[in-house]
């Protein structure tokens, strides 16, 4: 690049900056900010409606004001994301999953202001990154771009999946038999290359597969809820640390973590630039990666270390640059989020491409400083609110176990807006609670349902233009021996490990059975009989569900030949080093509620699973708003005789809420009632359709 | 259980009749929309270039239907737009207040498909479309097809998305009747994804839409020459691109006519709008006035063409004759389409 040029982008960059300061587009702005944050918060919407709903509002405005408010809108979602991860447990959206395993440890032991703070901090600094990174990159997006074809995109999706293997160290088969699970899962529906239908039963929802949504939620927000109501206790015990300091402490951890804040920022933004993983995995990878790299992270992630808030929050705000890179560069959008942003770029009759990096630079630049300076505006306002926030987490589980519910079933609805969506949420949440309490890791399946079929299809392609050449694209072989080493890493440092204790290994006793081993055996099942379904597909299309099923039994397998084999030897001769270690690689929440029975256990969750078939049922009669209403009064009133005063104004607060966001503001189309069919005069009522 | 579930489907039907029977001679069609919603279901995600015609065009649809009714969009991505049909015609309100932009393979997918849809495109009263399709054949400056006698005579390697997509069917009939001998590699994402593969050599051509042939991307290539267009395929010749060769006038054979033709002709209803069944007739009549109306709107053409869009109308009579043809196919024709379709 010659010294004209570089100017040139210079000065692009410099009149891009003064024109979003322009006080009107800068207002236009912070209010963008302000609507994301508050989005963020809300689980499961995640922006995505908002934007949708909002883009009409862009046709009048000039593009530099179009795309402030939109991408204002959309890079604060995430810093407004790991709120209710870190309160409840519960993921803003799909990629602030990770934050929940540390975050919420650390909301239990009264660290909330710190860990909302350190989130703050680190989704700023992770902003600020991205968008640089994506300034800096404008002059050679396109030629980088144009060197990286589907081979490369299927070397960088294997990487990812390659996490599998730090996600789960302490069960490396129950962490395979999950992330092939998950791949499974992905597999769902109409296959592009041959038309076939893979696992759909007939079912037209299960066409383009299941949506994220109701897999993440269920996945992690239901099984958070329901040890809530298990352990029927508030969050935090009491205040133990004081708030302000807690904030100041959250901000310094950041500072002090800068070089692995720059490391997951680089995960982020690379990984945001690849369209179909899209962000979705973003916050998992950063988090493998931060759990290895890091000074004693495989003993104390998942147990409340604020380096693993910082590396799930930094890569997932950094990603927004990453994702916009394509989107300009060629109109290929990352996201969900930025496809929307595409409609924009259609709407002003901008076309994304060489365009975008030539005549409309400044247009350009000006997105990068929307980014940036949305990053700023937001992560200060959750400052300003961090108070109030960290005293939600004090609350009493019956005051805020019904509302978070409600919110995740219209969440979980957003996913395709179909009775499925809320079918596959429960079914999910059930799996997810199974898995927490039986210590499966739950990260590789999303990873496998996120990764399984886009590596899928790029293997094709990359074997149909290239033969088995492929494997010897440069690119490509250097990030397959970086995904091999991670993979195997583990693996030879427990052999080297038994080996210098001089130890043989496994020790193998008399079976024994326990109740817990018919989880594995129900999987088995299942596995089998999907196995049974692929026959009579065509080759092509179930060559990798076969493989894949194949694997997830045998994984499954042999964790439950390992489980009853060597429960006994366990048992008669415990090793303190052993199970001392395996308790602490094991990377995901962990309930408090030790002092419970199993019977107690059981009791409650069985009471948790009926208020949530209740809400369906119910739903699906009279509607959401009236169900919101009564559900709120009802579990208030019987799980914690709170008295009336306050059962009445949070239930009608909520139902107003839900009917004014989401019924009048969002026009979320609500399934239609039985109540609504029977008696279209009823129709009046909200939500009653 | 069956008979239960037929017994309290015919009794909401009688009810919902009753309901409707009494206030459709009860009010004009304006008194019945004045201060409603009219919801417009959009059967793909929102941001694409479906969802941005739907965007653009509820302003001025609010605008002719009497009583001038607040027009709201409800995105409904999802199988091809066959779950926004299916929910139109089996579940939504048939009291004229919702409507939907479905997509045109929902013309004939359920007459070739042997699963049950739960669609029917006969069963829909069909507005009409905001415009017609045509598609293209464009190759990469270095392909060795530069121009259709080359596509009978020289391989060339085309990426498409899914199976069912014109981008891999129409490759497919070409190679099966006319003898192209194009390889075809679907699986990629978007249309977009193909530009970019095609781009990097990847792929060396692509099928696509004349409007999006004539916009984005692709117009300054095929400016700069850098895309050569080799044929064209739809039931007629886009006055846009009139120089280039259509293939329907190298079809010979009458039997692959006919499959061509099966295959052209739901181009003409580029983005289909319907309403459910059983709508009142005063209010389907003033729902499709209002479409004909919105769609004529000089201000509305502005503002499409503003967004590289274009706008030709057809009304609901025609879309229904569409239909109508489609269904009249002859059975040999339906089982060529269905073999073309079935999973390989």
């Amino acid at each position: 690049m010659d010294a004209s040029t570089a100017m040139g982008m210079l000065t692009a960059a410099g009149d891009a900056l003064l024109i979003i300061l322009d006080p009107m587009r800068f207002a236009i702005l912070c209010l963008a900010a302000l609507l994301g944050v508050i989005l963020g918060i809300i689980p499961g919407i995640g922006g995505l409606a908002g934007t949708a709903l909002l883009l009409p509002f862009t046709f009048a405005m000039d593009p530099y004001t179009a795309f402030a408010f939109l991408l204002g809108l959309s890079a604060t979602t995430s810093t407004g994301d790991p709120i209710p991860a870190i309160l409840f447990g519960v993921p803003g959206g799909a990629s602030s999953a990770a934050t929940v395993l540390d975050g919420l440890p650390m909301a239990r032991r009264g660290e909330a202001g710190r860990a909302l703070s350190a989130a703050y901090m680190s989704s700023l600094m992770g902003g600020l990154f991205g968008a640089a990174l994506l300034g800096l990159a404008v002059p050679i997006l396109r030629p980088v771009m144009l060197f990286i074809g589907t081979p490369e995109m299927l070397a960088i999706s294997i990487l990812g999946l390659s996490m599998v293997a730090a996600l789960s160290s302490s069960a490396p088969l129950r962490g395979l038999a999950a992330a092939s699970i998950g791949i499974m899962i992905s597999m769902i529906g109409s296959e592009p290359r041959t038309g076939a239908f893979r696992w759909t039963f007939g079912n037209l929802y299960l066409w383009e597969g299941i949506p994220l949504v109701p897999i993440t939620l269920g996945l992690f927000a239901l099984p958070e809820l329901c040890d809530m109501a298990i352990a029927r206790q508030k969050l935090k015990p009491d205040q133990k640390f004081d708030v302000n300091l807690g904030i100041w402490q959250g901000a310094k951890d950041c500072f002090q973590h800068w070089w692995l804040i720059m490391r997951c920022s680089w995960i982020g933004t690379a990984l945001g630039a690849i369209p179909g993983i899209g962000g979705s995995v973003v916050d998992w990878v950063a988090y493998a990666h931060a759990a290895r790299s890091v000074k004693g992270g495989q003993k104390t992630f998942g147990t409340g270390d604020v380096r693993g808030v910082i590396a799930s929050e930094s890569a997932n705000n950094a990603k927004e640059g990453g994702s916009l890179i394509t989107t300009i560069a060629f109109g290929i959008p990352g996201t969900a989020g930025m496809a929307i942003i595409l409609g924009a770029f259609l709407s002003q009759g901008l076309v994304p491409g060489p365009d975008m990096l030539s005549k409309n630079l400044s247009v350009t630049y000006s997105m990068v400083w929307s980014i940036a300076l949305a990053n700023i505006v937001g992560a200060g306002l959750c400052y300003a609110f961090s108070g109030q926030f960290a005293k939600i987490a004090t609350l009493r589980y019956t005051l805020v176990l019904p509302m978070v519910a409600s919110i995740i079933f219209i969440g979980a609805f957003e996913g395709s807006r179909q009775w499925g969506d809320l079918i596959a949420l429960l079914t999910f949440g059930t799996i997810g609670w199974t898995m927490k309490r039986l210590r499966w890791p739950r990260a590789p399946l999303i990873l496998g349902v996120v990764l399984g079929d886009t590596i899928e299809r790029q293997l094709f392609i990359s074997i149909r233009l290239y033969g088995a050449d492929w494997l010897l694209h440069p690119i490509v072989a250097v990030i397959l021996c970086i995904a091999l080493y991670g993979i195997l890493r583990p693996m030879i440092q427990s052999i080297l490990k038994s080996r210098r204790k001089g130890g043989s290994g496994l020790r193998f006793a008399r079976p024994q059975f326990a109740l817990t081993d018919l989880f594995s055996i129900v999987l088995l099942l299942v596995l089998g009989y999907l196995l049974i379904l692929t026959i009579g597909w065509p080759y092509t299309t179930l060559l990798v569900p076969r493989i894949v099923t194949l694997t997830a039994m045998a994984a499954v397998g042999l964790s439950l030949f390992n489980s009853v084999f060597t429960r006994g030897a366990l048992a008669a001769e415990p090793e303190e080093g052993d199970v001392e270690e395996e308790k602490a690689l094991y990377m995901d929440s962990v309930g408090d509620d030790a002092h419970l029975t199993n019977r107690q256990i059981r009791d409650r969750a069985a009471a948790f699973l009926g208020w949530m078939l209740a809400f369906l049922l119910s739903m699906a009669t009279i509607g959401i708003v009236p169900t919101i209403l009564w559900f709120v009064i009802a579990y208030m009133r019987i799980e914690g005789r709170e008295r009336w005063t306050l059962v009445l104004p949070m239930a009608f607060g909520l139902a107003a809420f839900v009917y004014v966001v989401f019924d009048q503001l969002l026009m979320i189309p609500w399934p239609r009632t039985f109540a609504g069919m029977l008696f279209p005069a009823l129709q009046f009522i909200p939500s009653l359709r | 259980m069956t008979t239960r579930r037929n017994l309290t489907k015919a009794a909401v039907a009688v009810v919902l009749t009753m309901m409707t029977a009494q206030v459709t001679h009860a009010q004009t069609p304006a008194e019945f929309y004045k201060g409603k919603n009219v919801t417009l279901i959009v059967s793909a995600a929102p941001g694409g270039g479906a969802d941005l015609y739907a965007r653009a065009f509820i302003k001025y649809f609010s605008k002719y239907l009497p009583g001038k009714p607040n027009v709201v969009i409800s995105n409904l991505p999802g199988a091809g737009g066959l779950t926004a049909a299916a929910q139109l015609q089996n579940s939504e309100a048939r009291d004229g207040t919702v409507v939907a932009m479905l997509q045109r393979n929902n013309l004939y997918l359920p007459l070739v498909s042997d699963d049950n849809i739960g669609f029917d495109p006969r069963k829909v009263s069909w507005l009409g479309s905001l415009n017609k399709e045509t598609y293209a054949l464009a190759t990469w400056q270095n392909a060795p097809v530069k121009k259709i006698d080359d596509l009978f005579a020289k391989a060339l390697t085309i990426g498409a998305t899914s199976f069912n997509n014109e981008n891999r069917t129409f490759p497919a009939i070409i190679n099966q009747f006319l003898g192209g001998k194009m390889d075809i590699v679907a699986g990629y994402k978007g249309n977009d994804e193909i530009a970019l593969a095609m781009e990097r050599g990847e792929v060396q051509g692509r099928f696509l839409t004349v409007t999006s042939l004539l916009s984005g991307n692709d117009a300054s290539w095929l400016k700069d020459g850098k895309i050569n267009v080799i044929a064209q395929m739809g039931v007629e010749r886009n006055p846009a691109i009139p120089n280039v060769p259509l293939i329907l006038d190298y079809v010979k054979d009458q039997k692959a006519k006919e499959l061509f033709e099966f295959m052209f002709l739901p181009l003409q209803t580029g983005r289909p709008f319907a309403a459910p069944p059983e709508v009142p007739a005063d209010r389907l009549e003033a729902l499709r006035k209002a479409f004909v109306d919105a769609a004529s709107d000089p201000e509305f053409k502005a503002e499409l063409t503003k967004q590289n869009a274009t706008v030709e109308l057809v009304d609901g009579k025609q879309a229904e004759a569409i239909v109508k043809t489609l269904y009249a196919t002859p059975a040999e024709t339906i089982k060529s389409v269905k073999a073309l379709l079935k999973p390989q």
